[in-house]
């Protein structure tokens, strides 16, 4: 078992880069995940994973733990790349959403590599009509794994609020990949 | 169960039924034997899911420690045009904060941050 996130920004705050690259290492693959199913492009994505960890860099000095147990400094991270890529979302763009992650292939045969391909296409494409916070609960949710507590916190909204962009979200991508069957 | 009230709860709970309340498990099998429009639904919602559940896009940690550190060290954020706007309020914020933040922990006092970052944003954001 590694050394806790409290105790390398600890490390961080003393200026210590290879404190910084091992909390890089533990949270930036999913921060990217996050980012990038959120804004929906992948350049866009590096760039707010980036900003995210050049201000941990900068906040670090300052940091106190605080009430969220072992999770506190992940939690923050999360929250901090979240209102950053919704940010980002609302400002008007001209970036492909085609830029999204790339499945691994889920089918070996040809026929059907091609239909997941379609099917995943309709989804980037109904995804890419969601509200940006209804977007971000479905990142927390699924590419995050954070319970319905954990998604309101870092969207900095309640339970219930969360619940709700969730419900929203889920209700009009089902209906996207349903009409696309019809 | 009605195919509305199982369509709600598709939407509220997810695709995994097996997670539900035990007896909701019950009565959206039921639904599930007797109901085309039950089963189109929970496969169009498994479909989501599976979908959401394929892989992260490739992450170079090293690379990004380097640039971030660096950035992080110059005082300054490396953002693109897409969010340099985001940057330069990041940066008042900073700015700000290095006053207001001692002995404060900096992510959790949203309140005080998120009045400067307004201030900061014209009220468009919320990037703490």
């Amino acid at each position: 078992m590694g050394e806790t996130d409290d105790a390398l920004v600890l490390q961080v705050a003393r200026g210590d880069r290879l404190a910084f690259a091992r909390l890089v290492e533990r949270h930036g693959a999913r921060l990217k995940a996050l980012a990038t199913r959120i804004a929906g492009n992948r350049a866009v994505a590096e760039e707010i994973v980036q900003e995210t960890f050049t201000r941990a860099w900068v906040t670090a000095p300052n940091w106190r733990h605080k009430g969220d147990g072992a999770r506190a400094f992940s939690a923050w991270l999360t929250r901090v790349a979240t209102n950053l890529a919704i940010d980002q979302l609302r400002r008007p763009r001209n970036l492909p959403i085609e830029d999204a992650p790339e499945p691994v292939d889920p089918a070996s045969d040809a026929v059907e590599a091609l239909i997941a391909r379609e099917r995943l296409s309709r989804l980037r494409a109904a995804l890419a009509r969601l509200p940006p916070r209804q977007r971000a609960a479905i990142a927390l949710t699924y590419d995050q794994g954070l319970s319905n507590i954990e998604g309101a916190a870092a969207l900095q909204t309640s339970v219930g609020a969360f619940e709700l962009l969730l419900v929203r979200a889920r209700r009009a991508l089902r209906v996207a990949m349903m009409e696309d069957e019809a | 169960m009605t195919d509305e009230e199982f369509i709600s709860l598709l939407d509220a709970m997810g695709a995994e039924i097996a997670r539900w309340p035990a007896p909701l498990q019950i009565q959206a099998a039921a639904l599930l034997e007797r109901s085309a429009k039950a089963r189109a639904n929970l496969k169009a919602m498994r479909d989501v899911e599976e979908l959401l559940a394929l892989s992260a896009p490739p992450f170079d940690a090293a690379a990004m420690a380097a640039r971030a550190s660096q950035a992080g060290q110059a005082g300054r954020s490396i953002m693109t045009p897409a969010l340099r706007k985001v940057s330069f309020a990041a940066a008042g914020v900073i700015a700000l904060a290095a006053g207001i933040l001692v002995g404060i922990t900096p992510p959790s006092d949203a309140s005080i941050i998120g009045s400067v970052q307004m201030a900061l944003n014209g009220g468009t954001g919320d990037v703490w």
